[in-house]
């Protein structure tokens, strides 16, 4: 699955779906310093809730959590009207082209494998402090 | 001496003749050999025959005909006949059995089997011959009865000892065939591979009863002895029973005598039968006896073969239970591997994570940069290590799947050594390339081709001495890419050279293993070969000598010109053909950017750089749409337009001219090379993507 067209240096609503702690603590407060907006949920259950509060522009969703899935939240997150504009990226350690043709069935609009590659971070938010030198 | 008793041969085949003259001539007695149904009949009206052994397949009348026939005379009616066949089917079928053969035996004859049975015959019509000499006419029908009911005897004791392979069954068999008509109650002990198989049976109730015995210490004192006896020293005995003697199990009241006969293939004794009476010893007559002999003979070779094959079946059971078992540790294997290297990524994404929160928000100090980039580094090839991992294990599970496309060899290779340089480099060790003189253009991965010769070129530079040397070359012929990655590196061990290739195998593991590696390379190096129809050899002289590692892979090496039959067919699809698009540019940045936006919008782009390049390229990719730049090196555009156009696979592409001029001159020589579109540099790929999107849309619809 092809990742969206790279964004341009703007500020983005993120938020990071996620339940290793140091995971979703290293990630979000990278992606502040990058200079987003960031907001977190640690399972399954909570997800939908802080997604309508939040009102992402991206969506970081790692595909297994305690409780609801990934494959479930993206579903969820799809079925809410006030959420049609958030782009949904998978965030996993399952590199199985099953779970990436079953990510894309469900509504992802992209897969990341874990680790992160930093750059891959930079080509889809952009950096608005432009601090990277790679 | 006795008199020397007639026993017909009957067989179309001189040869057949022979043998059977060979095998019963130890019998001595008077052999007549005919050779046809009709010439046996002929003999048979002339004298008495004791036994008639006819083969079944003759020409003219054949042996059910020629036993039909003997059946039909008063004099011949009631003359044993043993079939001679190839097939035991033909006699399964009881139509043998029917016409009244006694017995059959299988072809080629088993000489041992084949005297055994004529013997009994042979001693049956002398007893009936001794009892006829008494002239007593009653005793005569009486003999000739009883002649009648063993010759039954025999065949239904053939019968039902044939029809089974299973042991237990088999032996079931035998015990029904001996109560209640030779016996009154019988017990059979086999042993076989370290196993016992103990049965009884009565004939106390109406139908026979058989049980399993619970041992033979269950048997009185004497029978065990003789058990012993007869089990030891192969030969039959008769044991008496006295009324006082313990009662064995469910057998009557009333026996009186037991005989005990051991069952056996050749010398070979495997078990023991008894045949329990109530008439006293000794209880059978001759004929009787050498009925009963006859019938523990054939059980013998019955149950032979019954223990072959359950042994046979118990062989391939536990083989398949090996086996089984082996896959499925294979397969546990393979999921712990992909189920380790996905726990092991987890860890890796926040270490990641922190690494490049440091780089950001860190004060500047070339210590902590030192330190931060050694965990990056580390991280890295951390990460490369799961991902390696991973790789072998979808690839020995058989999951991985090619992407195909046409492709050039070259382009490969040059994306493999750009991966491998860093490492020679860091080695300084000198490294030479020499490529394919033509473009070598073939259908495969290109991610997993170059993952393929960058892991033989990793390996080179692992398992070569610093400032050594690495070759790689390339070549194509007959069909077949040849790729080559030499070094004169530490070598392969003889011992270890036909395992390199499988999973986990290594040279000598060094204490410091400062080269590392999980010995996977070579193993993926070949799935993936294998995967695209190829093949890797490899060839060391020995430790310290270097090494030689071969590629050949299935490649288009002389372009062949498309047949005409297949440009009918590309011009009915060129709607699908449309989205092959080749940009043809010498400055590889600007091909780039058209192919990027063409991609995006699901075409499926090749770019080139140079005239021979798009020619090779066009006999294999079959565009349906050509960007060429005018200005390229050696042929220009508008001569590579018509050479184009002349090729069956591109003759029907839409062709785009790119030029730097944009004068009237340029636009009109476009025209006349036969460019349908005529754009000036530096074009918009959104144009040229517009033009292209239009064509398919003209196509579709006339196709429509």
């Amino acid at each position: 699955m092809k990742l969206p067209a790279r964004a341009t240096a703007r500020v983005y609503r993120i938020l990071v779906i996620e339940d290793n702690l140091d995971q979703v603590h290293t990630l979000a407060l990278l992606l502040k310093e990058m200079g987003h907006s960031v907001d977190y949920a640690i399972n399954g259950y909570v997800a939908l809730d802080v997604a309508r509060r939040f009102k992402p522009d991206y969506v970081l969703l790692d595909l297994g959590l305690p409780g609801v899935t990934g494959f479930e939240i993206c579903a969820q997150i799809r079925q809410d009207p006030e959420l049609q504009s958030a782009k949904i990226i998978a965030t996993t350690a399952y590199t199985q082209p099953e779970y990436q043709a079953r990510a894309k069935t469900v509504g992802f609009d992209g897969y990341l494998t874990k680790p992160l590659d930093p750059k891959a971070l930079y080509e889809l938010f952009g950096d608005t402090k432009d601090v990277h030198v790679r | 001496m006795t008199e020397k008793v007639n026993i017909l041969v009957v067989d179309d085949l001189p040869d057949k003749l022979l043998a059977f003259r060979v095998v019963l001539d130890e019998l001595d007695q008077n052999l007549v050999m005919v050779n046809s149904g009709a010439e046996a009949l002929k003999e048979l009206l002339e004298r008495e025959f004791a036994v008639v052994l006819l083969d079944v397949n003759m020409p003219d009348i054949d042996g059910i005909e020629t036993a039909e026939l003997i059946r039909q005379h008063n004099k011949t009616k009631h003359t044993p006949i043993i079939f001679v066949t190839a097939y035991a089917d033909e006699m399964q079928t009881a139509r043998g059995y029917q016409l009244g053969a006694v017995d059959y035996i299988l072809s080629p004859i088993v000489p041992e089997i084949l005297r055994s049975k004529v013997r009994v015959f042979v001693e049956l019509y002398r007893a009936q011959k001794r009892a006829q000499s008494l002239g007593r006419a009653e005793a005569e029908r009486t003999l000739a009865q009883e002649t009648m009911r063993r010759s039954d005897f025999l065949a239904y004791a053939s019968r039902e000892l044939g029809a089974t392979l299973d042991l237990e069954a088999g032996a079931q068999k035998l015990l029904e065939v001996s109560v209640p008509r030779i016996a009154d109650a019988a017990f059979l002990c086999l042993a076989f591979e370290g196993e016992q198989l103990l049965l009884s049976c009565s004939a106390e109730n109406e139908a026979p009863l058989t049980r399993g015995v619970p041992s033979l210490h269950a048997l009185p004192q004497p029978l065990r002895e003789a058990i012993d006896q007869a089990g030891g020293e192969g030969g039959e005995l008769d044991v008496p029973l006295w009324a006082d003697m313990e009662r064995f199990q469910e057998w009557p009241e009333g026996l009186r005598s037991v005989r005990v006969l051991p069952v056996k293939t050749g010398d070979r004794v495997f078990g023991v039968l008894l045949l329990a009476s109530r008439r006293p010893v000794p209880a059978w007559s001759g004929a009787d006896q050498a009925m009963i002999s006859e019938v523990v003979g054939r059980a013998g070779i019955a149950l032979e073969n019954a223990r072959l094959y359950w042994s046979l079946k118990r062989e391939i059971a536990k083989t398949r239970e090996a086996e089984e078992k082996l896959l499925e540790q294979s397969r546990r294997k393979d999921e712990f591997l992909a189920m380790l290297s996905h726990e092991l990524r987890n860890p890796l994404a926040p270490i990641r994570n922190a690494v490049e929160l440091l780089r950001r928000i860190a004060p500047a100090d070339t210590r902590l940069t030192w330190a931060r980039d050694v965990v990056d580094r580390q991280v890295t090839h951390m990460a490369q290590l799961v991902d390696e991992l991973l790789d072998v294990s979808r690839i020995t599970q058989g999951k991985i799947t090619l992407k195909k496309e046409a492709l050039e060899l070259e382009k490969v290779l040059a994306h493999a050594i750009e991966t491998a340089r860093p490492l020679m480099d860091a080695r300084s060790q000198t490294f030479s390339v020499r490529m394919p003189e033509a473009p070598v253009w073939m259908q495969g991965d290109f991610a997993r081709l170059a993952q393929v010769v960058a892991n033989l070129l990793n390996n080179a530079a692992k398992y070569t001495q610093e400032g050594g040397h690495i070759a790689l070359e390339a070549s194509a012929s007959n069909g077949e890419a040849l790729v080559i990655v030499r070094d004169n590196g530490m070598g392969i061990d003889r011992e270890l050279l036909p395992r390199v290739f499988e999973l986990f195998s290594q040279g000598e593991r060094s204490l410091d293993r400062a080269l590392g590696g999980l010995g996977v390379g070579l193993t993926v190096v070949q799935r993936l070969v294998e995967l695209h129809n190829g093949r890797v050899e490899v060839a060391s002289e020995g430790a310290g000598k270097g090494a030689e590692f071969r590629i050949v892979l299935p490649c288009v090496s002389e372009v062949p010109h498309a047949e005409p039959a297949k440009s009918a067919a590309v011009s009915r699809t060129s709607v699908e053909e449309r989205k092959r698009v080749l940009v043809v540019d010498d400055n590889a940045d600007a091909a780039e950017s058209i192919a990027v936006l063409l991609r995006m919008e699901g075409h499926e782009v090749k770019t080139v750089g140079d005239a021979q390049q798009a020619l090779e390229c066009c006999q294999v990719f079959a565009p349906g749409a050509v960007v060429l730049d005018i200005g390229l090196p050696g042929m220009n555009g508008y001569e590579l337009a018509r050479q184009l156009r002349r090729m069956p696979a591109s003759k029907n592409a839409l062709f785009i001219a790119l030029t730097g001029y944009g004068q009237k001159e340029d636009r009109a020589a476009a025209e006349s090379a036969g460019f349908h579109h005529h754009f000036i540099k530096p074009a918009d790929p959104r144009a040229i993507y517009a033009v292209i999107s239009a064509n398919l849309r003209t196509e579709a619809s006339r196709s429509a």
